[in-house]
């Protein structure tokens, strides 16, 4: 009997142990997926607010090409940059100092003349292109329009 | 208590809208869900009122509502939800087995509509074919959040028409998940997984465009899935094929909507008919409703069973048929032996009183058990307790009332500081132990420490906020942990730390190059520099040991934004070679890097060993001479005389070596012999670091500390100017070289003949009288060029004090007033 009972407290006893043991394994591992799900909303929304705060671009996408152009020209490559998509601008700059320091700073000025623009509406972004008969082929420079200051940026050249 | 906690924090996070959607939730979603609803009625002969139809259409928009958004994703191909399963996929959060509870599952429609409300269960049934419906949504089958917008979403968000499908009717919701996801991923394209990510969809073959230059990638299925179009690159004039999702006239959309909402509609459909068809299959076996039993109702089925047992032996002990024991208590020497208080003494009972005693409690603990049928959890484990207490005394088996582990989550908000680790000093020399002790401190109200990736290894903090946790490692190699602390309620911002584990005892593995310059850069530190305009260099590798192993060499970056924020991923990993022992790397033509990972496997295909080089080729020096302080004028103030100051810059991410480097004048009246201090790095493609040299002492620039401060010559006493002789002056930035010396960098002469050039040219004396620096306009241009110097633009921002504390016109340790002037 006494063997039973002492049975019985040690097993009553392990539980509780395991107990011990698991909830904070547990509780630690949920409140991690938490943090995971604040730092990805917090990702989004750094995102957003460099959408909301970008002041750079035109009205129009024929604009927004010409604001680039003279600050390219004028050696301004950070300005230059920043009438890329947020996510493109450390991209274009690193992008454009390689152009400079190789010297194809004309060339790209001269591809990005354009002779054709379309437009998708439903997307909110246009092409701005340039048809090359000999080649077959399109120069194309594509803008977005930022959905919160309306300014159109580009998204790829 | 969890529940509320849950309320709170959805209700917090409710406000935040999503940037990521499949279908519109507006517009889309409900339209799909009424096509799926007259399908199931056309099919089935089934009618729903509109309050019916009403729920499930509303439950197919509020299922984007908060951030609910961040399980909608099923990747069928690695099993995994959004970002490589940070969050679960949409099955698991459909089917109610998500880390963080759902609220709105498959389970929940059941048995909301068989037990408690039917429009609720029918409203739940919406939030699940919300997330059917995303299925055929390419984004949300390919891992691509694509924030911001999608080529998919965004042509569907106004389409008010679909064609006509066929309900699919298979046998569990899982099925209908699977088949969809698998469909979508399979066979269509999102606009970041662009023949990228995925084996499928293939191009089986291209068919011409209406558009000139315009080809459409067909698939297996005869479905436009790409538009191709020859476009030219605007740097080199190349032509290369560029890929996308857009087309003049919408026709791969087209295809895109005329496959997929067909599919959404006939699977949506399929789930409705699946859905009455297990609400019937409930009502005939309960089954949901038994495993929703509360565990402390289960137990009460568990307490009848022993009771009936033990009741059973006792009753057969009154007989006189069995040898369980007769004694009620556990306490044998109370039993034999009396106390001598007489008065206190219980009554004397009988074996068989005992027993019948036993009995009678027995039945009636077995009746109260009978009543307790919906009472809470208090009551029912009172009764519990009383019972194992007449059990434990009958000599019966007793009944364990511990609280299961649920598998349902709590959210919990965050807010405490993240806890610092003081110990292991040195995270960046391999571990030659699979054992690691990391000690730390963390803020006053937490009281443990954990770490998720280590299967939530964690310990206790003590009172002096310092805490010491002991890691076993599996496997060898780099890997990044987190440690968080919590105080039992919040959860701290993490603490990353990355390490690697190396066998004992350590191989060193050589990734080279003999192009490297020795003197820039240190060739263990993994930087090379290869100086001379090299188009091409020769990478050999090898590893310290004799042992045989295979080498893969991969390039992971081609520009300093990849260098320095990318950390290195299967995603940006491009394989060069494999095998053998050396590789003849080209210099990429648009890129001036390359960030090459070299990994060592054994015989049995382990990885035992990985080293990184960066490669830079360079058409000129990595030092450059930036900034001129000449200072004098023709106005030059009392007291001004001598104090000069000349500024170097680099724009690495990392630091220079300087040893050996001289900075000497045309004339020879300067000659500085650089020390063997590191120029330290740049923070970040933005910026430059600068180096500031004064002449003989740091008072030069009163308010801004030199870098070296040293007089510019071994005869030099600062009594005059030496930037100001006659036949002015050039500078050289130069490295000894045998007998000779290598030039760096170096400055056209800057004489006075240049007072007649155009504004703007660096003459002398400075016609301004303002004591302006010379700067360089382009570091990546030739410093001999005089069109790359200017004058420091009085116009523009200046910094720093004079001697006598006037404003210097210059920039020293500073940006210059205009880094690129003009590019042609």
């Amino acid at each position: 009997m006494i063997n039973k009972r002492l049975g019985t407290v040690i097993g009553a006893g392990l539980m509780v142990l395991v107990g011990v043991l698991v909830w904070p394994g547990d509780y630690g591992w949920q409140a991690y997926h938490v943090w995971q799900q604040q730092r990805t909303i917090a990702g989004f929304e750094r995102l957003k607010d460099r959408y909301r705060q970008d002041q750079y671009g035109g009205a129009t996408p024929e604009a927004t090409l010409k604001m680039f152009i003279e600050a390219f020209k004028a050696g301004d490559l950070d300005l230059a940059s920043k009438y890329f998509i947020p996510e493109k601008q450390a991209e274009y700059l690193a992008k454009m100092k390689n152009w400079v320091r190789l010297g194809k700073g004309e060339e790209i000025i001269k591809n990005l003349l354009y002779e054709e623009k379309k437009c998708y509406e439903y997307k909110k972004e246009c092409e701005l292109l340039k048809y090359n008969k000999t080649l077959n082929a399109w120069s194309t420079t594509i803008f977005t329009q930022n959905e919160f200051t309306q300014k159109w940026k580009l998204k790829n050249m | 208590m969890e529940a509320k906690k849950y309320v709170i924090f959805m209700l917090a996070l409710a406000f935040i809208p999503a940037l990521v959607f499949g279908y519109s939730n507006k517009t889309t979603h409900p339209f799909l869900t009424g096509e799926a609803i007259k399908l199931f009625e056309n099919t089935t002969g089934q009618q729903l009122s509109e309050t019916e139809k009403s729920a499930i259409k509303n439950g197919s928009i509020e299922e984007d509502n908060g951030v609910r958004w961040l399980e909608h994703f099923y990747d069928p191909v690695n099993n995994r939800g959004l970002f490589n399963d940070r969050f679960d996929t949409s099955k698991k959060w459909a089917i109610g087995q998500s880390r963080v509870k759902n609220g709105f599952s498959w389970d929940d429609a059941i048995y909301d509509y068989v037990y408690g409300d039917k429009t609720k269960g029918l409203n739940i049934l919406g939030h699940v074919i919300h997330l059917l419906e995303d299925k055929t949504v390419p984004e949300h089958t390919r891992d691509d959040p694509h924030p911001m917008r999608s080529t998919y979403e965004s042509y569907t968000k106004n389409l008010n028409s679909v064609l006509t499908g066929e309900l699919v009717a298979l046998n569990s919701i899982e099925d209908y998940f699977d088949q969809a996801a698998s469909f979508t991923n399979a066979n269509f394209f999102s606009d970041d997984t662009i023949l990228k990510d995925y084996q499928n969809p293939k191009i089986a073959k291209e068919i011409n465009s209406n558009i000139s230059g315009h080809t459409w990638g067909i698939n297996n299925l005869g479905i436009k899935i790409i538009d191709i179009k020859r476009e030219i690159k605007k740097d080199t004039g190349d032509v290369y094929n560029f890929y996308s999702l857009t087309d003049f006239d919408n026709q791969i959309m087209a295809d895109y909507w005329s496959t997929l909402g067909p599919k959404a509609v006939g699977y949506s459909a399929g789930v409705i008919k699946l859905f009455f068809a297990e609400v019937e299959k409930e009502k005939q076996t309960g089954a949901l409703r038994e495993a929703r039993r509360p565990w402390w109702e289960k137990l009460i089925d568990v307490a009848k069973a022993r009771i009936d047992q033990t009741l059973a032996t006792v009753s057969l002990s009154s007989r006189g048929e069995s040898d369980v024991p007769t004694e009620p208590s556990g306490n044998d020497d109370n039993q034999t032996e009396p106390t001598t208080d007489e008065s206190v003494q219980p009554p004397i009972q009988t074996p068989a009183e005992k027993i019948a005693e036993l009995e009678a409690r027995l039945r009636e603990l077995r009746q109260q058990l009978e009543t307790l049928i919906g009472a809470n959890q208090t009551a029912v484990l009172s009764v519990i307790g009383s019972t194992n207490s007449v059990l434990v005394s009958a000599g019966g088996e007793t009944i364990d009332i511990t609280e299961p582990v649920s598998s349902t989550t709590e959210e919990l908000p965050t807010g405490l500081p993240a806890p610092t680790i003081t110990s292991p000093a040195d995270f960046l020399t391999p571990f030659t132990t699979t054992t690691i002790t990391f000690s730390g401190t963390a803020s006053a109200s937490t009281t443990q420490v954990f770490v998720p990736e280590m299967n939530n290894a964690s310990t206790t903090v003590g009172e002096d906020q310092s805490w010491t946790l002991t890691i076993s490692f599996t496997t060898l190699g780099t890997t990044t942990i987190n440690f968080l602390a919590t105080d039992g309620l919040l959860v701290s911002e993490a603490t990353p730390v990355t390490l690697a584990i190396a066998e004992e005892p350590v191989r060193q593995i050589f990734l080279e190059s003999s192009d490297c310059d020795q003197n820039f850069t240190d060739s263990a530190d993994g930087h090379c520099l290869i100086l001379g305009s090299k188009t091409q260099t020769t990478l050999s590798w090898r590893i310290s040991d004799s042992q045989e192993y295979s080498y893969k060499l991969y390039r992971f970056a081609e520009n300093w934004t990849d260098y320095n924020q990318r950390p290195i991923n299967p995603n940006n990993k491009v394989l060069l070679a494999t095998g053998g022992s050396d590789f003849v790397l080209n210099k990429n033509d648009s890129a001036d890097l390359a960030g090459l990972l070299l990994e060592a496997y054994d015989g049995e295909g382990n990885l035992i060993a990985s080293t990184t080089k960066d490669l830079w080729f360079l058409t000129r020096g990595p030092i450059y001479l930036s900034e001129i302080g000449w200072a004098p004028t023709t106005t030059e103030p009392a007291g001004a005389v001598g104090d000069e100051w000349i500024e170097l810059a680099h724009n690495f991410p990392f630091a220079l070596n300087l040893a050996g480097l001289k900075i000497k004048s045309a004339d020879g009246q300067i000659d500085v012999t650089l020390p063997s201090t590191p120029f330290e790095r740049a923070l970040n493609i933005w910026t430059y670091n600068y180096y500031l040299i004064e002449r003989n002492n740091d008072g030069v620039i009163s308010d801004i500390s030199a870098d070296l401060a040293i007089p510019f010559s071994a005869t030099d006493d600062g009594a005059t100017d030496l930037l100001t002789d006659t036949g002015g002056f050039k500078l050289k930035l130069i490295r000894e070289k045998g007998d000779g010396e290598e030039i760096i960098d170096e400055t056209p002469t800057f004489d006075r003949q240049c007072q007649s050039l155009p504004t703007g040219q660096v003459c002398w004396p400075d016609p301004t009288s303002a004591g302006n620096s010379i700067e360089r306009k382009q570091e990546y241009k030739s410093g001999l060029n005089l069109n790359n110097w200017q004058y420091h633009r009085p116009d523009k921002e200046r910094y720093g004090l004079d001697r006598q504390g006037r404003e210097i016109y210059g920039t020293p340790r500073q940006k210059n007033t205009l880094e690129f002037l003009s590019l042609f």
